[in-house]
């Protein structure tokens, strides 16, 4: 008698925790996604995608986590829970010109994807949620070369020209 | 069947014992610029670090930064009121936001609000502030295109009052030059 109340105490708590852990079924994600291109002002690159999230289900309000340039994180949300928002920032050298693929996962898929962390698995072979792509241009240095260089450059030639003329007419 | 009755009763004592043990939740938070000048009409990248170095988990936090009014600065992308549902002990998270300057001078950066509960059955929550990035100036836009820019129109022009200098003597010199080698031809022609 004990035993089948305890049991049945069990599955009512899996039950529980299994609606709690309500999942986003076919994700809609309207996303927008920005990365910092000017290096002459900025320090450090950063990536940043903000993005609302419909669910077939109409879960809203997820836990959700993301997998951005190697590094995993919560997701963050908006005060009224209707917007997200994942971002990075480093070194420019840890982001070059490249397309980000930015991972998010419910909390069941990052469960998975700590587990692959810990057995020291391919993180690449958990399925994530979605994937938003940020096409990061890279960071733009100002020009290749230095206009003041370019005009002393200019400047040495004319006068060798000139110079080597003269040297001819007076030889 | 009653030795399952124990255990159940032993882990769930376990359980409160080690609830009971934890001390709250304590969020550390700071507010940095990733700048190495602040232009007016550029870009302003403020990363906001969370670290709980308390011993339970923190919920519902929530991060609210007011001091960038809205007409003094473009948010290009991220919130500027942003929450989280839980931070566990010994992690954190970080915020990005990119902002964009509409005003120069002098500017003086404050603290953002954190508000948070330190345990999860806490009825009061905690009321925190991030670090301040202080005083500094926004440079204006065209100060800083004097300082940095290439000068492309600058060179342009230099270039082109340079031209009659260079240009007048050279024709000269080539139209002397050309008459004289012609004389030069006909003479050895004659001879």
């Amino acid at each position: 008698m004990a035993v089948e109340m305890f049991t049945s105490l069990l599955v009512g708590l899996f039950i529980l925790s299994l609606a709690s852990a309500e999942s986003c079924l076919k994700p809609q994600v309207d996303s927008q996604v920005y990365s910092t291109h000017d290096a002459a002002v900025v320090v450090s690159t950063a990536l940043v995608t903000e993005f609302t999230l419909k669910c077939s289900n109409g879960a809203k309000n997820l836990p959700l986590y993301a997998e951005i340039n190697g590094r995993t994180t919560p997701v963050t949300k908006s005060e009224d829970g209707t917007k997200y928002q994942v971002s990075w920032v480093g070194e420019h050298k840890l982001a070059p010109r490249n397309v980000y693929p930015i991972r998010v996962f419910d909390s069941e898929g990052y469960q998975q994807l700590k587990k692959a962390q810990r057995n020291e698995e391919n993180v690449g072979n958990v399925k994530p949620l979605f994937t938003i792509e940020l096409n990061h241009p890279g960071q733009y240095r100002g020009p290749w070369l230095q206009s003041e260089f370019v005009a002393a450059i200019g400047a040495i030639l004319v006068w060798y020209i000139a110079y080597s003329e003269k040297a001819k007419i007076h030889a | 069947m009653q030795k399952l009755l124990v255990i159940a009763a032993v882990l769930a004592t376990c359980l409160v014992h080690a609830d009971e043990g934890q001390g709250p939740a304590w969020l550390l938070a700071s507010k940095q610029l990733h700048n190495q000048f602040v232009v007016e009409d550029k870009e302003l990248i403020v990363e906001y670090s969370i670290y709980n170095v308390g011993e339970s988990v923190a919920v519902n936090i929530l991060l609210d930064d007011q001091t960038f009014p809205s007409q003094d600065f473009d948010v290009v992308r991220g919130l500027l009121k942003a929450k989280w549902d839980r931070i566990a002990p010994g992690t954190n998270v970080s915020h990005t936001v990119i902002l964009r300057p509409k005003i120069f001078g002098f500017f003086n950066m404050t603290s953002a609000f954190v508000t948070y509960y330190p345990t999860e059955d806490a009825s009061e929550p905690v009321f925190a502030y991030t670090s301040a990035p202080g005083e500094g100036g926004i440079m204006k836009y065209r100060e800083y295109d004097r300082k940095f820019s290439p000068h492309l129109l600058d060179w342009g022009a230099f270039g082109m009052m340079t031209v009659p200098s260079l240009c007048i003597p050279f024709m000269l010199w080539y139209r002397s030059k050309s008459k004289y080698e012609a004389i030069m031809r006909q003479g050895k022609k004659s001879n």
